[in-house]
């Protein structure tokens, strides 16, 4: 009895997070520099209107930006829950194995020395944030160790190298042009995302989620420590890298088109773990329905608070820290 | 039922457990007793398979448990830890629900079956009123008997429990112990258990293996005690001792 109850409230947060996110995603197709209602989208949509200008912005700009913040948001916050979770810790982000870092040192060489189209900056991001936690497994796999403590070390590692090296750069680069460029990369933006975009992330990011899902028992084992795993007859070791790996392709394919975004894959994670007061699989997508929504709100703010584009890690910072506040006020983690 | 032959064992090939051979029995538990550094846990470790011994074997019913995959192994052997590393918060049924690993597929979850299963087994503990509870708020009494469920659902012979009483109050050493006691003697388990105390091995354990240095000192059935016999090994190890009888049971005091 109690377990039906406790089912059909469960059910409740989820059908509520769902309808939130659609309705953050209706409010923010239909908002922008150039407003469109919801008839409008619907006659677009059903192709009554052909060949307007609200068709044009509608399928080259606005459905394929909404769409990425949708992926981003739902990826980073479920990435950011799975590695709270394997690694044990209710701080990590998806930077602790160095991924955000080399991500960034990768958007800053292309900025500097490959001129910096849209492209080639997408390209070396995801190949950096993806090269960063590889050496970081190697160094790992070197360890005589290899617990958790030797993966985070292994992660600060080279997410200070990566860091130096962006610092290095950032000191030679033009202060005018390419600094700049490096400095809002950092603080990302979804002005940029069309359609082509879009379709070069989705298959990273599917698979990377569908690999996470695969393991969704597992990851849950992960959460005890490496003895207690063993003891339950898991290759923790085995296990850890290819959920680490998953996770990083997630992330990487996000942010090499959107730049960094912070704040999300922490406070998603921590907000539905208060709202169902238990950490499994389950928690883990709703994390990532939580990280849409901000996400979506935070987004529509970017672009019509003020005249030019706010860069999205702002907002999200301003969104997400008052809310965790006002959640830590009136929800104890252990209630 | 576990056969274990001159296993010598350590970190980083210093070893710190030599020559130690003994065997065990169905529906008896038996206590590793020793001082700190003596080398209860590594001998634990390399009973559950975390470790492998440099030398030495270690069969359950003829199966060569090195030669086992984890999976595999999980099935023959479960281990309770001192305490559970479980951080963030979790229902009990969740954390019975996690002994089920060793039987599912690569890429399985666990199916309302399976959670039957588990509401079964806290039956076992009588726990099954705490089922939908945050494993997290139990006290720690109450926490080892779920983890004890979870090893029981793991349905393995050889069950391990590494001072399950190091975190535990006066009342709530004897109620662990005693269920531990209960559940050995259930289904053909064989019980190993590390422990601090000497009284309570004498009063819950079926054989006393006492180890000194990395070695075994001496194997005892508590059945066949006597006096002397606790004077003459205990002393051994634990300085001048007294021993006292009462109600039928031998009780060391200092």
């Amino acid at each position: 009895m109690n377990n039906k109850k406790n089912k059909n409230e469960l059910l409740k947060i989820y059908i509520v997070a769902s309808f939130l996110l659609g309705a953050a995603f209706i409010i923010s197709i239909s908002i922008g520099r150039y407003p469109l209602s919801i008839e409008e989208i619907l006659d677009i949509i059903f192709r009554k209107e052909i060949g307007t200008m609200g068709e044009n912005i509608f399928f080259t700009l606005r459905l394929p930006r909404t769409i990425m913040v949708l992926i981003a948001g739902l990826g980073l916050s479920m990435a950011g829950s799975v590695y709270q979770t394997i690694f044990k810790n209710p701080l990590a982000t998806p930077d602790l194995i160095g991924v955000s870092s080399g991500a960034n040192l990768g958007a800053a060489i292309a900025i500097s020395f490959f001129a910096g189209s849209r492209f080639s900056i997408a390209i070396f991001a995801f190949l950096g944030g993806i090269a960063a936690v590889f050496i970081a497994l190697a160094l790992t796999r070197i360890s005589k160790d290899r617990g958790i403590t030797t993966f985070v070390l292994a992660g600060i590692v080279i997410g200070s190298i990566a860091q130096g090296m962006i610092m290095l750069i950032k000191f030679f680069a033009d202060p005018e042009r390419q600094l700049a460029t490096i400095e809002f990369w950092s603080m990302g933006s979804f002005a940029d995302i069309t359609r082509d975009k879009v379709i070069t992330t989705l298959p990273f990011f599917i698979i990377g989620i569908i690999v996470l899902i695969l393991f969704r028992w597992k990851i849950n084992i992960l959460s005890l420590s490496d003895e207690e795993g063993k003891s339950l007859g898991i290759k923790v070791d085995t296990v850890r890298i290819w959920v680490v790996i998953a996770a990083t392709l997630v992330v990487a394919s996000i942010v090499s088109v959107s730049g960094l975004i912070t704040f999300i894959g922490l406070i998603a994670p921590h907000i539905a773990r208060m709202l169902v007061k238990r950490n499994n699989f389950n928690t883990i997508i709703l994390s990532g329905l939580v990280g849409a929504i901000i996400l979506l709100v935070a987004d529509t703010l970017a672009r019509s608070l003020a005249g030019s584009e706010i860069p999205i890690s702002i907002l999200t910072t301003f969104i997400g820290a008052p809310f965790l506040a006002y959640l830590m006020g009136h929800l104890r983690q252990g209630d | 039922m576990l056969k274990i032959e001159n296993i010598i064992a350590g970190y980083n090939s210093k070893p710190i457990i030599r020559d130690i051979s003994f065997s065990t029995k169905p529906r008896e538990l038996t206590g590793l007793l020793g001082l700190n550094g003596a080398g209860k846990t590594t001998l634990l470790k390399v009973i559950s398979g975390l470790l492998k011994p440099m030398e030495g074997n270690c069969y359950i019913k003829d199966i060569d448990i090195y030669k086992l995959k984890e999976k595999k192994r999980a099935r023959y052997i479960s281990y309770l830890p001192q305490r559970s590393s479980i951080i963030y918060n979790t229902k009990v049924i969740d954390v019975v629900l996690m002994g089920i690993t060793p039987y599912l597929g690569a890429f399985d979850s666990p199916t309302s079956h399976h959670r039957e299963m588990a509401y079964e087994t806290l039956k076992n503990v009588s726990m099954e009123d705490y089922a939908e509870e945050n494993f997290l708020h139990l006290s720690e009494g109450q926490k080892q008997l779920i983890i004890i469920a979870r090893n029981l659902i793991q349905n393995s012979k050889i069950m391990l429990f590494d001072e399950p009483d190091s975190t535990l109050d006066y009342p709530n050493k004897h109620m662990v112990l005693g269920v531990i006691k209960n559940i050995v003697g259930l289904d053909n388990k064989s019980g190993i258990i590390t422990l601090h105390d000497p009284n309570l091995a004498l009063s819950y354990c079926d054989n006393i293996i006492i180890l000194n240095n990395g070695k075994i000192f001496n194997q005892l059935k508590v059945r066949e005690i006597n006096k002397d016999i606790i004077l003459k090994n205990f002393g051994h190890i634990y300085g001048n001792i007294n021993v006292v009888q009462y109600d039928g049971k031998y009780f060391i005091v200092r």
